[in-house]
């Protein structure tokens, strides 16, 4: 008794649910045929373009937007897009941070360098063992971990190149060379880090490991920040974890901000442009997190330490740019 | 450097090696039989699952079809029952399993073994919620447990009897 005529509307269940899938798809396809994982760098002007040129009914909606794109085209010049892919945060991270470590090394006129490179690059080779401790298996992680182990090396071998290229530099001809090279390394990283399915991908996830794993190495620090789940019980930190942090594709939110730059000891500038509009100096003492003086934007920081000992190291500080739901790398 | 499938060629070469070793060492899990379904290729698997005890499908022995895509394990596999089941969050022809951690929740730190182990989970505990079945769905939500267990349990034994479970010598 075979019967083929028992599912009555699940077959309406199922062509919903492909509908929907195929709808996702659809969109996650679009997003990967225009837009990069990550773009070439643009002028800050960029920003203004983008808000001053949508359609008029939209204006009144984007002037917060416009008067907060002016702000920050006074404080920065350059701007980096990143795919809206879910992943923005964690990419931005990864590309921005990678992007320091290569740029500061080569710059013989700060010195800190090098040492924040070693001191980063040994977190990283310690962080295998260490985030097993927390209930992730060696197997199903170590790929990623090795990923981001190769790309430090390829950082080291940059910046090796660019010391031995130091040595020999006093004259002209060697600066230009020691330019070049440093240009050569930039676009490698870049093209690198732009490659589908590959570096950029297996690196995001395990700096998503990091961050799950800091959080539950001090649930003390990150447990009250967790919201409220639909059901109103507060979810734990495992739980959190599973749904929020280790998938690909999950937005970070403010905790997995911190925890990440905790992780890494790096610090984080993040510009919050939220489209709120602010006229006058009042707005600033009711305003919210967007809200500063007169158009300001409010940044907030992130992986700040609080160790006296460590006041004086040269640390990497990122600078990102939040949009509701986006970040993107500002310069 | 990860090139394209490489990744998930690399990935699916050491869950395999695992599943090898836990069978030589007599520690394999007793309730999943999961291999490649051919020496061919690494992206399709079969595994056989034992229905939970306590359920309408105890006794039986279900067939899932496993298939990966290169850009396995960023996404998830794709698996269906090969052996027709009655269950909410099965499909009953097609046999499509509708499971978070197969869809937005996966994560790749989960592997082909842990995610038939959440199938076997998803039969214990059917979610309601979302059906692919909506005639099952509607038995549970309807709180019909005696027709949802009868109508299951009929299936199971229509469909689940007939394959023997490897021996894994």
């Amino acid at each position: 008794m075979q019967s083929e005529t028992m599912p009555s509307d699940d077959d309406d269940a199922q062509t919903q649910d492909k509908l929907t899938q195929a709808q996702l798809t659809a969109i996650e396809n679009e997003i990967k045929s225009s837009q990069p994982l990550t773009s070439q760098l643009l002028p800050i002007s960029a920003l203004l373009h983008q808000y001053s040129t949508t359609a008029a009914n939209e204006q009144q909606q984007s002037a917060g937007f416009i008067q907060s794109a002016q702000f920050l085209s006074t404080k920065y010049t350059s701007l980096r897009r990143v795919r809206g892919d879910g992943n923005c945060y964690y990419r931005a991270f990864l590309y921005s941070l990678c992007e320091h470590l290569l740029l500061r090394n080569s710059n013989n006129n700060e010195t800190g360098g090098s040492k924040e490179f070693s001191r980063i690059k040994t977190t990283i080779a310690n962080s295998l063992k260490w985030v097993c401790q927390f209930g992730y298996e060696e197997m199903t992680i170590d790929m990623f971990y090795e990923e981001l182990v190769e790309l430090f090396d390829f950082i080291e071998t940059s910046l090796s190149a660019a010391d031995n290229n130091d040595k020999s530099a006093s004259t002209a001809a060697g600066a230009a060379e020691d330019e070049s090279n440093r240009n050569n390394a930039q676009q490698q990283l870049h093209a690198k880090l732009n490659e589908e399915n590959s570096t950029s991908d297996y690196c995001t996830w395990y700096l998503r490991v990091l961050t799950a794993a800091q959080m539950k190495s001090n649930p003390d620090r990150f447990l009250p920040f967790l919201l409220a789940d639909e059901t109103n019980m507060m979810m734990d930190i495992p739980t959190f974890c599973s749904r929020e942090v280790e998938p690909m594709g999950k937005e970070c939110g403010m905790v997995t901000v911190a925890a990440l730059a905790e992780c890494l000891g790096v610090k984080v500038v993040i510009e919050y442009m939220d489209g709120r509009l602010s006229n006058n100096d009042n707005d600033a003492a009711v305003g919210g997190i967007g809200i500063g003086r007169s158009g300001e934007v409010v940044n907030h920081v992130f992986g700040q330490i609080h160790d006296e000992n460590d006041e004086d190291r040269d640390r990497i500080c990122l600078t990102l740019l939040y949009r509701p739901g986006h970040y993107d790398i500002l310069y | 450097m990860m090139r394209n499938n490489l990744g998930a060629a690399k990935r699916l070469r050491k869950e395999l090696q695992c599943l090898e070793k836990a069978a030589t060492n007599g520690d394999s899990d007793v309730d999943i039989f999961l291999r490649p379904t051919s020496p061919s290729s690494l992206l399709h698997w079969t595994a056989l699952i034992k229905g939970p005890i306590d359920t309408p499908y105890e006794g039986g022995v279900f067939k899932l079809s496993i298939r990966c895509g290169s850009d396995y394990p960023l996404s998830p596999p794709t698996i269906t029952f090969d052996t027709k089941v009655f269950h909410p969050n099965v499909h009953f022809s097609k046999g499509d399993v509708c499971l978070d951690i197969l869809k937005k929740e996966w994560s790749p730190a989960w592997g082909l073994q842990a995610a038939c182990r959440a199938v076997l989970a998803l039969l214990s505990d059917p979610d309601a919620e979302s059906p692919l079945n909506c005639d099952a769905g509607n038995m549970v939500r309807g709180g019909d447990k005696l027709a949802y267990w009868t109508t299951a349990e009929m299936y199971t034994f229509e469909n689940a009897m007939f394959l023997g479970w490897p021996d894994e010598e």
